[in-house]
């Protein structure tokens, strides 16, 4: 066996791995947690469809609603957050991004299961699309949902986004 | 033992689903990809459910840069496990010890564009550290960097797949992945009750496709390496972004929106998470590269260096073909600077994913 080329190719190989990082993909179980403070979230989140459909509620369906997603709008994850990522961690949607797409999620579930908060929704879109401190594609989801709503509640005022926010979301297929 | 015999009883039900309980070999796409000893039966089982999942499904996409991107003959189900099969063979735990595992198989090995090399850029994040907190692997091509590094001392190295044998590592087509237990890492929603949801699967094949498309590219993109994504972004400073428009973030974007589009059965809130898994992979892809100082000065330079003639044309008024800078000055003036203040940008383009070498 000849040592020396197996000796450079081993600290060869791991020098690529950690420098170029072809392909790598870890990432820490406790990301998610750590990035994204979670503000009460669940509570509220567990509490929406009980809200939403309980008949004689004292409540305010909608303006629950309003509340749930204005904690949520706090726990959405910000572009400095992601400074905490190790690279590996960069490498792929790392878990604060994927905790954030559950929120999302929630919320328009909520508005699809109940036409009522469409409005409230559609003001929760235009103020996380408009948050310049989330990531990119936070940003870009909540335009496009900002921008499903708005067509069919009547067009309204669209929140002030750069034109990357603009492409990234225009490039999600339309009717799905 | 229930479940054992409810798993090969499904194994033998569904129609091209693989065996995993009957056999100690575990494969998926009719034998062609191959999970090694070392990884989970949990972990395994979910893979070949995953890709089982995909040929179950009635591919749709709106996008014609799928097809494009993918270079598939057709949008179903069959050619993108043909692509996928034709990328990935072998996939080992995240145990897989890389150091121990490798051998040299050839030395002074004749590599394929011997002089040539991808351009790797280091990442210049450096984040803040979480004390205690441990990071675990998703997922990785490890195949394409061994081949590098074994391009790179001009031997061919192999590795030893733990019940799979001995396979020399003559191409990054060879199709070596690590998986590990972040890959199923999924939040509440994509998790369901008691089961997982599709939108779950569906995110970890689109995972499987990004690396697969580490094992294509061959000289200057071999491997198609990811770029340091720049000044600005979101992951600035990460190597977590593509300097070209077809690497494994544009891959796994395009797969994530077809499948996206082909989930007739997936609930709005997964629907959700999906487009988000297709944002967060195309917000990677570099479009413009913006030109460097040193190219920035040597523009400048050049601008410069073209008037230095004007003042000969000035003394004689009536030689003739003037050229254009001498005839306007000003506008030079005007585009360096315009250039100082608005440097230009190089467009991103597709990059060859001819492969590079050949499975033995």
């Amino acid at each position: 066996m000849n040592h020396r080329a197996w000796a450079i190719g081993i600290i060869g190989c791991a020098a690529l791995f950690a420098a170029a990082g072809i392909g790598f993909a870890k990432r820490s179980p406790e990301q998610g947690s750590a990035a994204a403070p979670q503000a009460g979230a669940s509570p509220i989140t567990a509490l929406t469809p009980v809200i939403a459909k309980a008949p004689g509620s004292s409540r305010q369906p909608e303006a629950e609603f309003s509340r749930w997603s204005v904690q949520v709008l706090k726990t959405l994850p910000t572009r400095e957050s992601l400074r905490q990522l190790t690279d590996e961690e960069a490498h792929r949607t790392p878990l604060s991004v994927q905790d954030a797409a559950e929120e999302l999620g929630r919320i328009a579930q909520a508005i699809h299961d109940t036409p009522a908060f469409a409005e409230e929704g559609r003001e929760f879109y235009r103020k996380c699309a408009a948050a310049e401190e989330l990531l990119t594609a936070v940003r870009a989801l909540c335009f496009a949902d900002f921008t499903r709503l708005d067509q069919r509640l009547g067009e309204s005022e669209a929140p002030a986004v750069p034109q990357t926010v603009r492409a990234l979301a225009a490039q999600l297929p339309s009717g799905v | 033992m229930k479940a054992l015999s409810a798993l090969v009883l499904v194994s033998l039900l569904a129609p091209g689903s693989e065996c995993l309980a009957m056999s100690k070999k575990r494969t998926a796409v009719e034998g062609r990809i191959h999970f090694a000893k070392d990884i989970p039966d949990k972990q395994a089982q979910a893979m070949i459910q995953d890709l089982n999942l995909l040929r179950s499904m009635d591919i749709q996409s709106s996008d014609p840069e799928f097809v494009k991107k993918l270079k598939l003959d057709h949008v179903d189900a069959r050619s993108m496990e043909d692509w996928l099969a034709e990328r990935v063979q072998y996939i080992v735990g995240e145990n897989f010890n890389i150091q121990q595992a490798a051998y040299v198989d050839r030395p002074y090995f004749s590599f394929e564009n011997e002089n040539q090399s991808p351009v790797l850029e280091y990442p210049t994040a450096t984040p803040h550290s979480t004390p205690g907190s441990r990071v675990v692997t998703v997922m990785s091509n490890i195949g394409g960097a061994v081949y590098f590094a074994g391009k790179k001392a001009g031997t061919l190295y192999g590795v030893k797949i733990p019940g799979i044998g001995k396979i020399p590592l003559s191409s990054p087509r060879v199709g070596l992945l690590e998986v590990g237990e972040g890959m199923f890492i999924t939040t509440k929603t994509l998790k369901k009750v008691g089961t997982e949801s599709k939108a779950g699967q569906l995110i970890r094949l689109a995972t499987l496709f990004h690396e697969a498309r580490h094992s294509d590219g061959h000289g200057t993109s071999l491997g198609f390496f990811h770029a340091v994504c720049p000044k600005g972004h979101d992951y600035e400073g990460y190597s977590a972004c593509d300097r070209n428009l077809n690497g494994a973030y544009t891959i796994g974007a395009q797969v994530t929106k077809a499948l996206l589009e082909s989930c007739s059965t997936c609930s709005e809130a997964e629907r959700e998470a999906l487009k988000m898994e297709y944002l967060d992979s195309a917000s990677r892809v570099i479009q413009e590269t913006p030109m460097s100082q040193g190219e920035l000065d040597a523009e400048i330079q050049r601008l410069t260096d073209s008037q230095s003639v004007c003042p000969i044309y000035q003394q004689f008024p009536d030689m003739k073909d003037v050229p254009e800078v001498c005839k306007n000055p000003d506008a030079v003036t005007k585009q360096i600077e315009e250039l100082r203040a608005h440097p230009p940008g190089t467009p991103s383009v597709d990059w060859d994913d001819a492969p590079e070498g050949r499975r033995s």
